[in-house]
Formats: C-alpha cells, sequence, structure tokens
C-alpha cells in the first residue's frame, strides 16, 4: 500500500510537469488540445477507495486549474472523471475479482478491456470539460467535435506513454 | 431514522460528488470573467421569465387603477392633438414643420420587478435588446421620472431607480435658471433630495421641480416633483431641498422607455470637448 501511494505520488507529479510544461502549450490548429494528465486518476490503484479517488480528482483538477488559469473547469470534469471510475471499473472487472497485485494499465486489463475503461472515462472528462470551455449553446457542436478529436489524442498520448513505463518496470 | 443514516452513509461518495461539483461550478462564475458574465445573463433571462409570470398574475388586482391612470393620460395627449387646437391666425401654416424637429421616441414597457427595501433599488422591465432597448436610456412614467436602463439582456432589461444611492440627475426649478443635483438619501421611498442651489436663490415650497435635459436622457422640461421642504446648510452656503417625487414609484406598472434620437451627437460631441 505504501510503496503504490509512493508510485501514485511520483507519477502525479511527473504526469502534472508533462501536462503544464509540454502539453498545455500544444494547440494545434485550436482544435488538438489533449490533456494527458488525466492518465493521473485512470492510473489510481484498484485497491484505492472511492472516496480517496473522488477527492484525488478534486484535487489534481484544481491545482492544474491554477495553472490553467482557468478555476473550475479541470476540477468540474476531473471530478466527474473521478467519481465514474469506480463504476467504470466495476464494469470491466472479471467475475471473481482482479489478480493480486494488478494495476490499471493495457499489460494486466489486456487491450479491448483498457481500451473501454481508458474511451470510456477519458470521453466523460473532455466532454465536460470542452462544454464548460464553450459555456454556451451556440458552440456546442464545436464542443462535441473536439471532444471527439481529443479523446482519440489522448488515449493515443496515454498508450505511448504506458509502453514506456511498462519497458522501465520490466527492467 | 436508522435507515436513513444508511441511505447517506452508503451513497455519502455522491453526495460529496455533488458539493464538490458545485464548489467547482462556483468557482468557475466566480473567478473567470466569460464564464461570470454567460452565466449572469443566463440566470437574468432566467429570473426575468419567472418575475414576468408572477408579475402577469399579480398585475389583474392593479387593473381598475392602472386603467384610470392610463384615461387620464389619454386625455392629456388628446389636449395636444392638432384638433385640439384652434387656428386663430388668418395666415397659411404649412403642415411640415421645419423649426421642430422629433427628438425623442416613446416605446411603452411594463415593470415585472420593482424592488424598493434596499439602498441601491432597480426595477426590471419586460422590453429588451430585441425592442431596441439600450443602456442609458431615460424610463418615465405618466407622473414622472423613473429612472435610467442600466443593464440590458435580450428579452428584459434593468433600470436603475431614481431610489438608488447612485442615481445622479441635473435639475432646475421651473422657471428660474438656477439648476443642482438630484439624488436619494435612502430612506424616504417619496422624497428625493436636491442640492448644490445657492442661498441667494429664492425657493419656495410646492415650487416646481423639472429635469434640466443636459446629458440627453431626459428632455428638457420633464416635471420631476415639487419643492416640499427647504434646509439651509451653513458650510457650503447652499440649499439642501427635499423634494416629492411625483412618480410614485410604489405603484408603477407602466413605464415608457426614452429614446434620444440626437443622443449619439450629443456623447461625439461631449467626447470630441474632452
Amino acid at each position: 500500500m505504501t510503496q503504490s501511494v509512493v508510485i501514485s505520488s511520483l507519477r502525479w507529479v511527473m504526469l502534472m510537469a508533462l501536462q503544464i510544461v509540454v502539453l498545455n502549450n500544444i494547440y494545434l490548429g485550436g482544435v488538438f488540445n489533449p490533456w494527458v494528465y488525466v492518465l493521473i486518476i485512470l492510473s489510481l490503484p484498484i485497491e484505492f477507495s472511492p472516496l480517496a479517488v473522488l477527492l484525488t480528482g478534486f484535487f489534481t483538477g484544481f491545482t492544474l486549474d491554477l495553472f490553467t488559469h482557468t478555476i473550475g473547469m479541470h476540477t468540474m470534469s476531473l471530478t466527474l472523471l473521478a467519481f465514474l471510475r469506480p463504476k467504470i471499473l466495476a464494469l470491466i472487472t472479471p467475475r471473481d475479482g482482479f489478480d493480486f497485485g494488478s494495476s490499471v494499465n493495457v499489460r494486466d486489463l489486456g487491450w479491448r478491456k483498457y481500451a473501454v475503461y481508458a474511451l470510456l472515462l477519458i470521453f466523460s472528462h473532455h466532454l465536460v470539460l470542452f462544454s464548460l470551455e464553450a459555456f454556451s449553446s451556440g458552440l456546442f457542436w464545436l464542443a462535441v467535435q473536439k471532444t471527439f478529436l481529443n479523446t482519440l489524442l489522448t488515449f493515443v498520448l496515454i498508450l505511448i506513454i504506458q509502453s514506456f513505463t511498462a519497458i522501465k518496470e520490466k527492467a | 431514522m436508522r435507515k436513513l443514516i444508511q441511505v447517506i452513509l452508503t451513497h455519502y461518495v455522491f453526495g460529496l460528488f455533488l458539493i464538490l461539483e458545485l464548489i467547482g461550478f462556483l468557482m468557475l462564475v466566480r473567478f473567470n470573467t466569460y464564464h461570470q458574465i454567460s452565466y449572469l445573463s443566463w440566470l437574468n433571462e432566467v429570473t426575468g421569465g419567472w418575475n414576468t409570470r408572477v408579475s402577469n398574475l399579480t398585475q389583474h388586482f392593479d387593473l381598475v387603477g392602472d386603467n384610470a391612470v392610463l384615461a387620464e393620460e389619454n386625455a392629456q395627449l388628446r389636449e395636444k392633438l392638432a384638433i385640439s387646437y384652434l387656428n386663430v391666425s388668418n395666415q397659411f401654416n404649412p403642415w411640415i414643420d421645419t423649426i421642430y424637429h422629433q427628438s425623442f421616441l416613446y416605446r411603452e414597457a411594463q415593470v415585472i420587478n420593482n424592488q424598493l427595501n434596499q439602498q441601491d433599488n432597480f426595477l426590471m422591465i419586460n422590453k429588451g435588446s430585441i425592442s431596441g432597448i439600450k443602456t442609458g436610456m431615460g424610463v418615465i412614467n405618466s407622473n414622472g421620472i423613473v429612472g435610467v436602463v442600466t443593464d440590458v439582456s435580450e428579452h428584459y432589461a434593468v433600470v436603475m431607480s431614481v431610489l438608488n444611492s447612485k442615481f445622479r440627475l441635473g435639475v432646475r426649478l421651473r422657471n428660474q435658471e438656477y439648476f443642482g443635483l438630484l439624488n436619494w438619501n435612502g430612506k424616504d421611498l417619496n422624497h428625493g433630495t436636491l442640492v448644490n442651489i445657492q442661498r441667494f436663490v429664492t425657493v419656495r415650497k410646492s415650487d416646481s421641480v423639472e429635469t434640466l435635459g443636459a446629458s440627453g436622457i431626459f428632455p428638457v422640461g420633464l416635471h420631476v416633483g415639487k419643492v416640499d421642504s427647504i434646509l439651509a446648510l451653513e458650510e457650503s452656503n447652499t440649499w439642501e431641498i427635499q423634494i416629492a417625487l411625483s412618480a410614485n414609484l410604489q405603484q408603477t406598472k407602466h413605464v415608457y422607455v426614452m429614446e434620444n434620437i440626437f443622443k449619439e451627437e450629443i456623447i461625439e460631441l461631449e467626447e470630441a470637448t474632452k
């Protein structure tokens, strides 16, 4: 348990740094704007209680809001993601539960299950985020368009990040 | 009771989720200018719609009084029609009037919310930007001045009432050259305060007070009220005059929003001299 908290904290710092320092400066074509920091919540250990996940989501979103000067937007969207995570995780749990010591990543869950899990959560997060960014019914379709494109982009980037960390853990 | 506690305990994560989202939303509309403005104008539309419903329900009770007021005003307007004038001159009068040009347009509106219990009172009326209402337009009723439009959404507008501590209007005593500033002391709903009139001016009780028309919001010479009591201010050598306002804002239902056709010209000229 202590070990998993330490790993989660390290992941928190590194992903936040990646998001704030690198990815926030990428805004390709006014549309592509990936939010890879959601991986922080996606990768939290399975044994974390729903309450702990929810609070982590709230404070992570608020912290990012402070850096992006969009107080409330990431707080609301990441809180929703953190609230939904235990419910989506329950959907893909095998009948006899996860193996002891398994983590929430592509390697331990398998491609198909992880894709369902990650895409659903990223989509819900992005939909709320881009809707709040638009905040008017006239811009709704632009928000939906951005949601779909960036869900895919964030997902691909998360897979790339996981391919690196998997190698590290094996070594 | 035990069941209630059980329900709370099993769903506390969901409850906390709702609370956290609410906190997030409040922060969103508090700290982001764009979101704050969108949220407030949306709220304006919603509360406006609600106030319309309440007003529709209650306005029937005031119909008798309203009719009397409107009938009286109709009578006054009839008096001003060309048909009410007798031509006593022998000369031919051309119909095309080259001396007088219409300056003010009137739009009828109804008050749907009228707050009078605060230091800064506002009214809401049921016409907005779609009907051509703009901020800075004057609002009157059949008896006197009501206020100035300060905020406009699509279908509603907010009017800063004369009974607002921030309201200022240049007014003058009828038939005299001297003008002062009308404001509100924040207490008496029927009285305004006129300041900056010098002590050498002779002021009598029940003298008429009318608009100065300086800023182009109201026309010149619109009736505002009557002098009620006069107090000498020793230190500034001016009068402080209490004015009985003629508008009677407590019972105002029908108002007219005034558009000055020459307002832009006035503003342009004012800015050119700055």
